[in-house]
């Protein structure tokens, strides 16, 4: 019989606790939303601490505690600082979500931002890799939320993943986006003390030195820096991270609705916060086989290490942190999921007189529907949760270059940053299953960047920034 | 058909059966205590891979694999305790070259064929080609975006 790091009663009181908790805050919140701005972009109103903090949280996701070590226990040292640059994605965003703000101030979406600047072709091609991405994002969530209560406590993996996306839902449901900002701050906090004492005892308890020693004699590819498939893998990695974050309305939404001038401090802040969350959560990874822990899976290896030197009290310390991690992200992915349907295609496309208790009615609805389709597809486990993530790669990277040339040039036009988005997918995608998952998000910015390069070349008309403020805004 | 030859039809069909019994009582005392691994069949690219254990009963537990570069196992490199009930392994940082993997169950090796695994790297050049045009991209989208920025902030 296995024995779990947790026992299920223990993790059921935590995670029902949490959840009560969770939901009554929401709740407390949702108090102050009047208008649907209020809800969608909370009041557009969120200071630095609160900005920096959601930041910083949400892109600490079930990946950064579980893959992250995974991704070291298998690529060794370039592993983890290769995980790390992901931060990338939160530095290089932050002049871009200033800007955003700047060119969008009535703004909602990302689609908004497509469609006004690139038009309807572009806009449904982006569309398209936004809905890939999101679904495939929330369901890993909700099925890593499932696996992971499972692995560590026993836990029915329905109970949990069921326990998790309710939660989830229900405070996003109460509160809105102002929700979700308020609980990432405190999760924000509940991690990085989390992450910081599993580290700080493991040192202590196992040392640097008796790691070091293990690993050169018996994992020395761990520790090599020319390891071919890690330094194939670093910048595959990067675009991957630029491409989530750029593209995706969680990041735009949160952008739209901080304070002006608080946007690029909180993005750079947020970034250089988490930078060192991946190398803490990675090294822990490193120490496995001086603790003789060799995992059955690969993405166990960081809740087994955690459980096996802090016993018991690291378990709930684990479950907590983790826990916390996955409901920071998967809260705002609700959230700007159905902000972006209720927006774009709702508002744009379904019902263009729309009042706003309406849209923000609507909006409710709609993340209820997300919810209970993510549940549903969350059931039968249909993958695991890197095969998901590395598949959404091609997706979005293609999208890197047509936003960044987007808000800044206004020589590219439409077809091509549309033909740039959907060639960039495919060839990447193709990349993926002929070569290997390490390249394909590579190799989709790269073939978007190319046509957007040859669509400046051709393109004589020039945007007029003009545009982009709809209905006289 | 006389007496004789029937009888001797009937004990021939009465030892089939009872040699038949023993058969499968021995074959089941072995698979008891015997354990089948299997590993990866094409060459490894990464330095990781999965070895999976069947047919492992709870007696046998707990189970340590043995890694070696020859068959005969004359020096171990690494020893590998197998976690809780799990029925694989995923083991990690291995260089280029062969290596042989048995189960061993309280020095007794308890694996019916060690199995044999190749690690073959892809070869340095072609990472480093990867990670060449990785660096030139990034640093493309990098001018881009700080060009970008500092006319916006110009016109501002």
């Amino acid at each position: 019989m296995t024995e779990f790091a947790l026992d299920t009663q223990t993790a059921l009181f935590i995670i029902v606790g949490f959840a009560l908790a969770w939901i009554a805050f929401g709740v407390w919140l949702g108090r102050k939303n009047k208008s649907h701005e209020d809800f969608a972009l909370a009041g557009r109103n969120v200071g630095f601490a609160f900005a920096a903090a959601t930041a910083m949280a949400t892109w600490v996701t079930s990946n950064t505690t579980l893959v992250a070590p995974q991704l070291t226990y298998q690529l060794g040292v370039w592993g983890m600082v290769g995980y790390s640059f992901a931060a990338l994605g939160l530095l290089l965003f932050a002049p871009m979500a200033k800007r955003i703000k700047q060119l969008l101030p009535q703004g909602y979406t990302s689609g908004d931002f497509i469609r006004l600047r690139y038009g309807r072709f572009a806009w449904a091609v982006f569309l398209v890799i936004s809905v890939v991405y999101a679904f495939g994002w929330l369901v890993s969530l909700g099925m890593a939320g499932g696996i992971l209560l499972e692995a560590l406590s026993g836990l029915d993996y329905y109970i949990g993943m069921t326990i998790i996306l309710a939660m989830c839902v229900g405070y996003t449901l109460f509160g809105g986006l102002r929700a979700v900002i308020a609980t990432d701050f405190i999760q924000a906090l509940i991690i990085i003390v989390g992450v910081a004492v599993v580290a700080y005892w493991l040192i202590d308890n196992v040392g640097l030195t008796s790691i070091h020693t293990e690993l050169s004699q018996a994992h020395p590819q761990l520790l090599d820096l020319l390891f071919p498939a890690a330094v194939m893998f670093l910048f595959n990695n990067i675009f991957f991270g630029l491409g989530e974050i750029f593209h995706s309305n969680v990041w735009w939404s949160r952008a739209l609705s901080f304070r002006k001038d608080v946007a690029y401090k909180a993005y750079l802040t947020g970034g250089l916060l988490w930078l060192p969350i991946p190398i803490v959560t990675g090294f822990i990874a490193l120490a496995a086989p001086q603790l003789g822990i060799f995992p059955a899976s690969a993405d166990m290896i960081g809740p087994a290490v955690a459980s096996s030197v802090l016993g018991k009290t690291g378990a709930i310390l684990v479950f907590i942190v983790v826990f916390s991690a996955l409901a920071s992200s998967l809260d705002s992915l609700l959230a700007a999921s159905s902000d972006l349907v209720t927006q774009d295609i709702y508002h744009k496309l379904i019902k263009k007189t729309a009042s706003d208790q309406q849209l923000m009615r609507f909006n409710r609805y709609c993340l209820l529907g997300l919810g209970v389709m993510t549940w549903l597809l969350c059931l039968p486990r249909i993958a695991t949760l890197g095969a998901l993530l590395n598949f959404a790669g091609a997706f979005v990277a293609s999208t890197i270059w047509p936003i960044v040339i987007g808000l800044y040039w206004r020589r590219l036009q439409g077809t091509f940053a549309g033909i740039a988005m959907a060639a960039g997918t495919i060839v990447g995608l193709v990349a993926y299953f002929w070569i290997g998952f390490y390249v394909a998000a590579l190799v989709s910015c790269a073939v978007s960047g190319l046509i957007c390069a040859i669509g400046i070349v051709f393109n004589k008309r020039q945007f007029s920034w003009h545009e982009l403020q709809e209905n006289g805004q | 058909m006389t007496s004789f030859q029937v009888w001797l039809k009937s004990y021939n069909k009465a030892l089939f059966a009872l040699l038949s019994i023993l058969i499968s009582c021995s074959a089941m005392a072995q698979s008891e205590d015997t354990v089948v691994l299997s590993g990866p069949t094409e060459e490894v690219r990464a330095g990781y891979f999965v070895v999976e254990l069947q047919q492992v009963s709870p007696a046998l537990r707990p189970l340590t694999l043995q890694v070696s570069h020859t068959k005969s196992f004359s020096s171990v490199l690494q020893t590998v305790p197998v976690m809780g009930d799990f029925n694989q392994v995923t083991l990690t940082g291995f260089e280029s070259g062969h290596y042989y993997i048995r189960a061993v169950h309280q020095q007794r090796v308890v694996s019916q064929t060690a199995i044999e695994v190749t690690v073959e790297h892809y070869p340095i050049w072609q990472a480093v080609t990867l990670f060449a045009l990785g660096a030139l991209l990034f640093l493309l989208l990098l001018l881009t975006l700080i060009m970008g920025h500092k006319k916006a902030v110009r016109h501002d």
